[in-house]
């Protein structure tokens, strides 16, 4: 009897503080195990699209210069090309750079997160500037912009962070046929 | 929202519009949009931001609203009788909570 009364008062405590747990912890476990997951995917399909797109241009088609690396062809068109992309690290990387901002120094925490949202949002405009029909993307800038704040003092719920991603550049169509300018 | 046809206003982030020369400049063109979030759309980015990676959700909406002010833009380029605007440029900035202005400017030109 006496046994039976120390299970049920053991068991009155570890049900509610398993559940406590459950609701507390719970969402963070499951963000760890499975945000790793699904980041180590994103990851692995971008390499894939990366190598399909660059084997179908001579050389990478986007760069940061204000004119065409190729001054021999004769430009034929040009026009806007954009990208954009928003991004958020899970529940689990906010929670670790919590921690970590508490002693300061490098996060390692995000670096996968942001690096992958860099790496896709410049894919994205590769992908754009095939699709459009560009030979080429010319005077390309990146843009960074904070859309969702993280937690503060007074909404402890709110746990996301979110930025956003922004690509633009000028798209090229030059002609196949090389034309020597005279200047040389 | 009425769009501008293509092609009928050329676009460029460089100095000039390649293959072209410019024969006049007309001055800073602007267009900008205020866009708020949607309740609705915001609950799912939330659950998303669990695993994070992408929010389709806010994607899509920013890239509408930049659409929308670039397409601003190009009407106050084309009301000063340009075909093309030139270095174009983007900026955002947050207004109050869960707005965001998307702002588009640059330099509306002649070219030849």
């Amino acid at each position: 009897m006496a046994e039976d009364s120390v299970a049920g008062v053991i068991l009155a405590v570890l049900i509610p503080v398993f559940f406590v747990l459950l609701f507390t912890l719970g969402p963070y476990l499951l963000s760890a195990a499975v945000g790793t997951f699904h980041q180590r995917g994103l990851q692995k399909r971008l390499e894939i699209r990366k190598q399909v797109t660059l084997s179908s241009f001579s050389t990478d088609p986007i760069h940061s210069l204000s004119r065409p690396i190729n001054v021999n062809h004769p430009i034929q068109g040009s026009g806007l090309v954009m990208a954009n992309l928003s991004i958020s690290p899970s529940w689990w990387q906010m929670f670790v750079v919590s921690i970590h901002s508490l002693f300061g120094g490098n996060i390692t925490t995000l670096d996968s997160v942001i690096r992958w949202g860099r790496e896709e949002v410049i894919q994205r405009l590769r992908e754009e500037a095939q699709k459009q029909g560009w030979d080429e993307v010319i005077n390309v800038r990146l843009e960074t912009a904070m859309i969702r704040k993280s937690s503060n003092a007074s909404n402890r719920k709110d746990r996301g962070a979110a930025m956003e991603y922004l690509i633009y550049g000028t798209g090229i169509r030059q002609s196949p046929t090389e034309v020597r300018l005279s200047s040389d | 929202m009425s769009v501008v046809p293509q092609g009928q206003l050329m676009l460029s982030n460089t100095e000039t519009i390649p293959g072209f020369t410019i024969t006049q400049t007309l001055g800073l063109v602007t267009g900008s949009t205020v866009r708020a979030k949607n309740v609705f759309k915001d609950i799912g980015a939330g659950f998303k931001s669990v695993v994070g990676g992408e929010l389709r959700a806010y994607t899509e909406l920013l890239q509408e609203a930049r659409n929308e002010a670039l397409n601003r833009m190009m009407q106050d380029a084309l009301s000063r009788n340009a075909n093309g605007v030139v270095n174009v440029r983007f900026a955002t900035s947050s207004v109050a909570g869960g707005a965001a202005e998307l702002f588009a400017y640059g330099t509306a030109v002649v070219v030849q």
